[in-house]
């Protein structure tokens, strides 16, 4: 393996978190990221070293993904309530039964926003982009993907936090 | 003074330039109402971070593995793979065996806090940060602390690329350590009872609470550069500490 693959093995489970904030369902999910994998081989050339690999990927996964949506009109799609999501919790001993319910109200919360925040709410706090590195991979102003960041943000609260609301 | 919930946001994000965030800063110092706003955005941040964290240490699936290898599928094998993007584990696990060690001779005495574990037992050996410990390495900032239980001293990039966070719990028997960034948890590399005031040892020190020599050599060890200032902290939990 170069450089290149090294670092993109190493981005996989990042990739395979992003792919379930976005795709909802974990199948999809992973075939997201194979997709999203494959491409990135093929156009390798067009990344630069020294920037931002994960930004890359996710840049191609947000594309790969409409590609999909719009290929499959997936959009109306009901998901089934968890659906093979018998949480593969890699240490049970470790995560509290607390947490892993917490874990779970913040997902089903994210899969209920309409996509247009849930990109963004996923890069930002889940992901950890700033908000300059999010806008450039939804290919949208900064100011558009703050506000719906904010939106975002204020539904989850009023569903997650006592009191609703932000 | 009113505060947007987008300069809130922003806030709680560390995404606002120098004066807006001394706006947040000053308004919260005031108003109760708007310090509430503040720790129910960081509740959320915490929470939607979690989303999905078990996928990241899930064996990732071999047909994706040899995807991003760019080749046909090749047998290999999991844990190898697991470990590898564990980072250096070795070393870790030192530096958790000898928390261990010092943490057994106080166990009992000040390792829980109003009923709450502070520290567990990680798998690997070694101990991870639980409960208030946790949220305080996750969400403080060392300028902004109040006479909470749990104080943080200083925050650095460690040689080896973690982030890493000398704390104090303040009890009967105080404890002082350190904690890196690992992607499951904040692992403890050193925790230390501390007898009483004592001079301060190491190059580091914080004013109000000197480190105690165990965490301060170990900070010295382990330190890339500076120890992180008020923005720089600021950004790295914004970050996640990743």
């Amino acid at each position: 393996m170069d450089r290149f693959e090294t670092e993109l093995v190493e981005l996989l489970p990042r990739l395979r978190r992003f792919g379930r904030a976005i795709a909802r369902d974990i199948h999809d999910a992973d075939d997201l990221v194979q997709i999203a994998v494959e491409r990135a081989l093929g156009r390798r050339a067009s990344w630069r070293t020294g920037t931002r690999l994960d930004s890359w990927m996710f840049t191609i996964m947000r594309n790969a993904w409409t590609d999909e949506v719009r290929m499959r009109g997936r959009r109306g799609r009901v998901v089934e309530a968890d659906t093979g999501r018998a949480a593969k919790v890699a240490d049970p001993a470790q995560a509290s039964i607390e947490t892993r319910l917490t874990a779970r109200a913040a997902e089903r919360a994210l899969e209920a926003l309409p996509e247009e925040q849930r990109m963004p709410v996923a890069l930002v706090l889940i992901e950890g982009l700033s908000y300059r590195e999010a806008a450039e991979v939804l290919g949208i102003p900064e100011g558009t993907l703050t506000s719906r960041l904010s939106r975002g943000r204020a539904e989850l609260a009023a569903t997650l936090l006592e009191g609703g609301g932000v | 003074m009113s505060i947007s919930d987008q300069d809130l946001m922003a806030y709680v994000d560390g995404e606002c330039d120098t004066a807006a965030c001394a706006a947040v800063e000053a308004a919260a110092a005031v108003d109760p109402e708007i310090a509430a706003r503040i720790e129910r955005q960081r509740t959320l941040r915490r929470m939607i971070g979690r989303a999905h964290a078990e996928v990241v240490d899930e064996a990732v699936p071999e047909r994706l593995l040899a995807a991003a290898r760019g080749g046909p599928a090749r047998v290999i094998d999991l844990a190898v793979a697991r470990a590898k993007r564990s980072g250096p584990r070795a070393w870790a696990m030192v530096g958790g065996m000898a928390a261990c060690l010092a943490a057994g001779l106080i166990v009992g005495q000040a390792l829980n806090l109003g009923g709450e574990p502070l520290l567990v037992a990680a798998p690997a050996g070694g101990l991870s940060a639980r409960g208030g410990l946790e949220r305080v390495l996750t969400d403080q900032l060392a300028t902004r602390q109040t006479g909470q239980a749990v104080q943080i001293g200083i925050s650095f990039r460690s040689t080896d690329g973690r982030y890493c966070r000398t704390f104090r719990i303040r009890q009967r028997q105080d404890l002082a350590g350190l904690a890196c960034r690992e992607p499951k948890a904040w692992v403890v590399r050193v925790v230390t009872a501390t007898p009483g005031p004592r001079e301060a040892t190491g190059m580091y020190s914080v004013a109000s609470s000197p480190l105690p020599a165990p965490v301060a050599e170990m900070v010295d060890q382990m330190i890339a550069g500076q120890p992180l200032d008020a923005a720089g902290e600021s950004t790295a939990r914004a970050k996640g500490w990743r």
